[in-house]
């Protein structure tokens, strides 16, 4: 099967499923499914043909309207998705430095929402507590997790968004040819997204620690455990930027499509 | 004979799925084959609403599905393996005794009996 016939038949596929008001997970799904299918059924129209466009043409008209289909996948979307679309707001790999970080404010809120629904389930049990040093482990515990949270979770994946236009996208940069980035521009961002990243663990652990110790300089005794984060967490941004630039060039093959007719 | 299209197979298309699922897993295009052979060619169904129709019955846990474990050659493009699961046989069962008493119905009111 050659490029153009099997552009042709993700367009019909990308017809279908692009409108869809669905999350990733389940276009992704109803994408590569109905290609497999599409794919089988051309196969087999060709070898009863033999000629490629009238076995396009016959692959095409057994898929029906990808209109009509549209408004079925819409009707199978399970009434859940709609909490995994809002998880995917900020889990869809971001294509410019604006998304990402409207990515990372979307994924703060998203953190101080799950932070505040297990705020306010143990908020009645606390309040039953009677020794002071418990209420303020148990303040400590939520305080860091909302941190960590709201701050370092946005934080991380907005380093790993410069990393990946750094180290991973041949085309990061290129769409102005004036703005165009030169190798070593794209290595300093990198490298600058790289020490941000590094940074990230003990300040915002060494502040919250300072923070609620009220003794910022105690933070100093918990070094060697900032240093180990400090090394781990660029490395998880790595890793982050590495997957999600895979995970962009799947779907480029789909976004590139032009579905109008 | 005319073909048995659209509104005509709405309703029953879920139970068909499931009953062609009987006889063994499946991928979506084989089991359209099942059920056109079953049908005798004169079910004529535009083959993409097949899948919302499993994608409803995998979500009603009537039927499971699960990944080929390579493409076969289709360019990137993995096909799904279907099942009935012990809820979907039920449910096969509860679909046959209710298309009998259908049929007893209103074939009694025509005059013509299946």
């Amino acid at each position: 099967m050659n490029e153009q016939i099997l552009k042709a038949l993700r367009t019909t596929v990308e017809r279908a499923v692009r409108p869809l008001q669905a999350s990733i997970k389940i276009k992704r799904r109803a994408r590569e499914e109905l290609l497999a299918h599409q794919i089988g059924v051309f196969e087999q129209e060709l070898a009863a043909t033999g000629e490629e466009q009238a076995a396009l043409a016959r692959t095409k008209e057994r898929f029906g309207d990808p209109a009509e289909l549209t408004a079925e996948l819409d009707e199978s979307v399970p009434k859940l998705d709609c909490v995994q679309r809002f998880f995917e707001l900020s889990g869809e790999a971001p294509t410019s430095a604006r998304r990402a970080v409207r990515r990372s404010l979307l994924m703060a809120l998203q953190m101080l929402v799950l932070q505040g629904v297990p705020l306010l389930a143990v908020a009645p049990i606390l309040l039953t507590f009677q020794n002071p040093t418990q209420v303020r482990t148990a303040a400590q515990v939520l305080f860091f997790s909302g941190v960590i949270g709201a701050t370092f979770m946005p934080t991380l994946v907005l380093c790993s968004y410069f990393l990946r236009s750094a180290f991973f996208d041949p085309t990061w940069g290129n769409a102005r040819e004036d703005l165009k980035y030169s190798r070593r521009k794209r290595l300093a961002i990198g490298v600058e997204a790289l020490l941000a990243a590094t940074a990230l663990a003990p300040v915002t652990g060494g502040l919250c620690y300072g923070l609620l110790t009220g003794d910022p300089a105690a933070a100093l005794s918990r070094l060697p455990t900032l240093i180990a984060l400090s090394i781990g967490t660029p490395i998880c941004a790595l890793a982050i930027a590495h997957a999600e630039q895979k995970e962009i060039t799947r779907e480029q093959v789909w976004s590139d499509l032009e579905i109008a007719d | 004979m005319e073909p048995i299209t659209g509104d005509k197979l709405r309703g029953h298309l879920e139970t068909m799925i499931l009953a062609a699922l009987e006889a063994g897993p499946t991928h979506g295009l084989d089991l359209l084959g099942r059920l056109d052979g079953a049908g005798c060619g004169l079910l004529k169904l535009k083959e993409g609403s097949l899948y919302p129709a499993l994608y409803r019955l995998e979500g009603a846990g009537l039927v499971r599905g699960k990944w080929e474990a390579d493409t076969g050659g289709r360019r990137g493009a993995r096909r799904r393996q279907y099942c009935l699961s012990a809820k979907g046989k039920r449910r096969l069962a509860q679909g046959r005794e209710e298309w009998g008493t259908f049929v007893r119905v209103i074939g009694g009111i025509l005059g013509a009996t299946a």
